[in-house]
């Protein structure tokens, strides 16, 4: 749309080079200014150019200028809020076209619709007294076609520079993204590598220390170091109580993820539900941030295979005993048992003794077995340790000391308990029955007056006879026939008539040999077996009371279980 | 003075060679821009031996003394010490300042060339129609009576500061104008004959 009617009009004769050359001066202003429009600034910059340029092309000046976005919203630029109250709803009745708007102040305004390739981009309306010249209004019409190019032009160049800060931020990330699984894969490789290794724990500590250049702790579930990696191990290793340790351990397996403790970055080596140990990086600066997390948590993730295998192969070997014992005591072939036995370390070519033992109290059979375990490596005794019917099963090879054995199990679980050593055995053939004779032995001392302690079968001697476990009623009641008077008096009078009754038997009744053995003077054995005669109405020196005295005596030291 | 041929001397603005005489409208986006033009200019007139006379903007006369380095014949003026008389621009005394330097350090011998640059900061705040008409009728003066000296004249107008009212006229008044990187010349800008209707302005012009 052209102001047809409005503009002036300038004849030919108006035309001289002056005014040529002002009006090409004029059109390379709109040049210059259209090159600034073009210099990548923003849209309100272009429009204030524009704005500003019309007085010195025309007679006109700007009333108002509104930049209209993509989405069709319009912003009235500086200077529109002075303008006639009407103008902005008249500019809006040309929906998009350039034309005239009359007002009632009677100026002369023109809107020109700063159109573009993608549409509106803005108005500019220009006012003046009288209507401008046609070359007015052609120098105009160009500044306006320059703005709406330079606005098209500045819209896409933001949209650009919007495009360009999204497509930077996703390319940040994925930098990140890139570096963070580098980093990642450095700790997987480092540590996987180092797992395959057969480094161990040391290991995994050292590597951890590499890989984050923090100390590492491992510790076991008690809170003892298993293994440090880095400087500054403390000597001696700071220990909590069992009851604060608990409560972290408590408390840690609560959470999914590292946790911070004071100075330290904890996470828990927990296959499944059991916690074999605790992973920390010792960190007292607060440097650790989501890298050295992650070098933890999969450190932990490393050691909880690493326990867990050790744990297996320990358990592995452990039922590979246990079932070899069972063997053994039940009777299997020889050949095989070597092979089995030599595959877990074990020399069954040496003599064995069966030991079989049992303790009062509220242990449960696997702490038994341990401190059975404990207790023959503290002895220096090379053995293979299994339960059996309730009790724990001892295969020991070379010569065994019982006291030895009982003392120590004695210091760690307590004095209530009782051994039953079985005969000597040269080959794996003998092995059940010598576990039959500590099963027996065992059996003789717990029913015996001093229940705890041990017994060796062969101590047993002819008791081993008398008492074959089913008639153990009648050995008491044949004891109690013999020695029940005695044994009474003894009770009475607190006095050793049995025993000295019983040592003057083993002595084949020399007065001499007894009171030595007694270390009490033949005087005082005199009146002992004087007082014993007479309680027992019995003659000494007749052969079948004899024997039975001499038998009882033996079978009441067995019951007293003295040894 | 009245050598008007180019010199072998280099003289050049953002790359670009300019001649003995010109004078320039510079359009620059803020100091930054105008210092990457302006100091390697400066620089290289000192360096080559030039006078050079800097109307820097307010506050900044010390600032470039330190960046140029104490080197050469340099003068450095601020709008109150030049051509602002009470905070109103003084054309006459403008016109006497540069011309008397140009006498003094052209016309002794001392000097083969001079570059002069003035900071037209000084300007923004006081623009109306009026300042603009002054203006425009110096720039046309300064470019006749610049053309017959062996110096070039740069007028340096910050776009983050004028507008298209100021900016048309000054490329329309200028045969040279540095705009958005580069140097256009107009030949059909007004010269002295062609603005008649500033009857003031061809008095300022030296004999």
């Amino acid at each position: 749309m052209t102001p047809e009617g409005d503009v002036v009009s300038r004849g030919q004769e108006a035309r001289t080079d002056s005014w040529w050359r002002a009006q090409l001066s004029n059109l390379y202003g709109v040049f210059a200014i259209s090159m600034m429009m073009f210099d990548g600034r923003e849209a309100a910059d272009i429009m204030r150019l524009a704005a500003t340029s019309v007085p010195s092309l025309s007679g006109c000046t700007t009333d108002a200028a509104y930049l209209v976005d993509e989405g069709g919203a319009v912003t009235p630029q500086d200077g529109a809020e002075e303008a006639h109250p009407d103008l902005a709803a008249e500019v809006a009745k040309l929906d998009g076209q350039s034309g005239r708007i009359e007002l009632a102040d009677g100026h002369w305004r023109w809107c020109y619709a700063l159109r573009g390739l993608r549409g509106l981009t803005g108005n500019l309306v220009v006012r003046a007294e009288q209507p401008p010249s046609s070359d007015e209004f052609f120098l105009l019409g160009s500044l306006c076609q320059q703005t709406a190019a330079a606005l098209t032009n500045s819209a896409s160049f933001m949209r650009e520079r919007r495009q360009a800060v999204v497509q930077r931020e996703l390319n940040d990330q994925l930098s990140a993204s890139v570096e963070r699984l580098k980093q990642q894969t450095l700790v997987h490789d480092v540590l996987s590598t180092i797992s395959a290794s057969g480094a161990g724990e040391s290991g995994i500590a050292h590597a951890l220390h590499q890989l984050t250049a923090l100390p590492v702790a491992i510790e076991d579930q008690f809170g003892n170091l298993r293994a440090w990696g880095g400087p500054g191990r403390p000597d001696p290793y700071p220990k909590v109580g069992v009851r604060r340790r608990e409560e972290l351990l408590r408390h840690l397996s609560t959470l999914p993820e590292a946790v911070r403790v004071k100075d330290r970055l904890i996470s828990l080596v927990r296959p499944r539900h059991e916690v074999l140990g605790v992973l920390a990086l010792i960190d007292p600066a607060r440097t650790a941030g989501a890298y050295e997390v992650f070098a933890l948590e999969y450190g932990s993730t490393v050691l909880a295979l690493e326990l867990s295998h050790q744990r297996s192969l320990a358990e592995a070997e452990l039922r590979l005993r246990r079932d070899l014992v069972d063997d053994l005591i039940t009777g299997t072939d020889d050949e095989s048992v070597y092979a089995r036995a030599e595959a877990i370390g074990h020399d069954l070519r040496r003599p064995h003794h069966v030991v079989v033992l049992r303790w009062a109290g509220d242990f449960a059979e696997d702490v038994v077995v341990e401190a059975t375990g404990r207790a023959v490596t503290t002895l220096g005794l090379a053995s293979l340790v299994s339960r059996h019917s309730g009790a724990v099963v001892l295969l020991v090879a070379g010569q065994l000391d019982g006291a030895a054995l009982y003392a120590s199990l004695s210091e760690k679980l307590g004095a209530e308990g009782a051994i039953g050593i079985g005969s000597r055995c040269d080959t794996p053939a003998r092995l059940p029955k010598s576990y039959a004779e500590a099963v027996r032995a065992l059996e003789i001392r717990r029913s015996s007056q001093i229940s705890s302690g041990f017994t060796r079968f062969e101590q047993l001697g002819i008791y081993r006879i008398l008492d074959t476990g089913q008639n153990h009623g009648d050995v008491v009641e044949f004891v109690h026939e013999w020695l029940g008077k005695l044994l009474d008096y003894d009770t009475r009078r607190n006095a050793e008539l049995v025993a000295t009754l019983a040592q003057y038997l083993e002595c084949g009744g020399s007065y001499d040999d007894t009171a030595a053995a007694l270390m009490i003077h033949r005087s005082t054995l005199r009146y002992r077996l004087g007082r014993i005669r007479e309680i027992t109405e019995l003659d000494l020196n007749d052969v079948n009371s004899r024997l039975n005295l001499h038998l009882a005596t033996r079978m009441w030291q067995v019951l007293r279980g003295s040894q | 003075m009245a050598e008007k041929d180019r010199t072998d001397r280099e003289v050049t603005l953002g790359g670009a060679a300019l001649a003995p005489g010109d004078h320039l409208c510079v359009f620059h986006r803020g100091r930054a821009e105008r210092d990457r033009l302006l100091i390697p200019f400066l620089t290289e007139g000192l360096r080559a031996g030039d006078a050079v006379l800097y109307l820097a903007a307010e506050g900044e006369r010390e600032n470039f003394r330190e960046r140029l380095g104490h080197v050469g014949d340099l003068v450095l003026t601020e709008p109150d010490s030049g051509h602002l008389r009470d905070g109103e621009f003084a054309p006459d005394a403008l016109f006497a300042m540069l011309d008397g330097w140009s006498r003094r350090k052209l016309g002794t011998g001392d000097h083969p060339f001079g570059r002069i640059v003035g900071d037209m900061s000084w300007a923004a705040p006081r623009l109306g129609s009026g300042l603009i008409d002054v203006l425009l009728a110096e720039e046309v003066a300064v470019t006749a009576w610049g053309q017959g000296l062996p110096q070039v004249i740069l007028c340096l107008y910050d776009l983050d500061l004028f507008g298209g009212d100021l900016i048309i006229p000054m490329i329309k008044s200028h045969p040279k104008s540095w705009m958005a990187g580069t140097l256009v010349e107009n030949p059909y800008y007004l010269s002295s004959t062609e603005n008649g209707h500033h009857p003031h302005f061809e008095r300022r012009i030296p004999s």
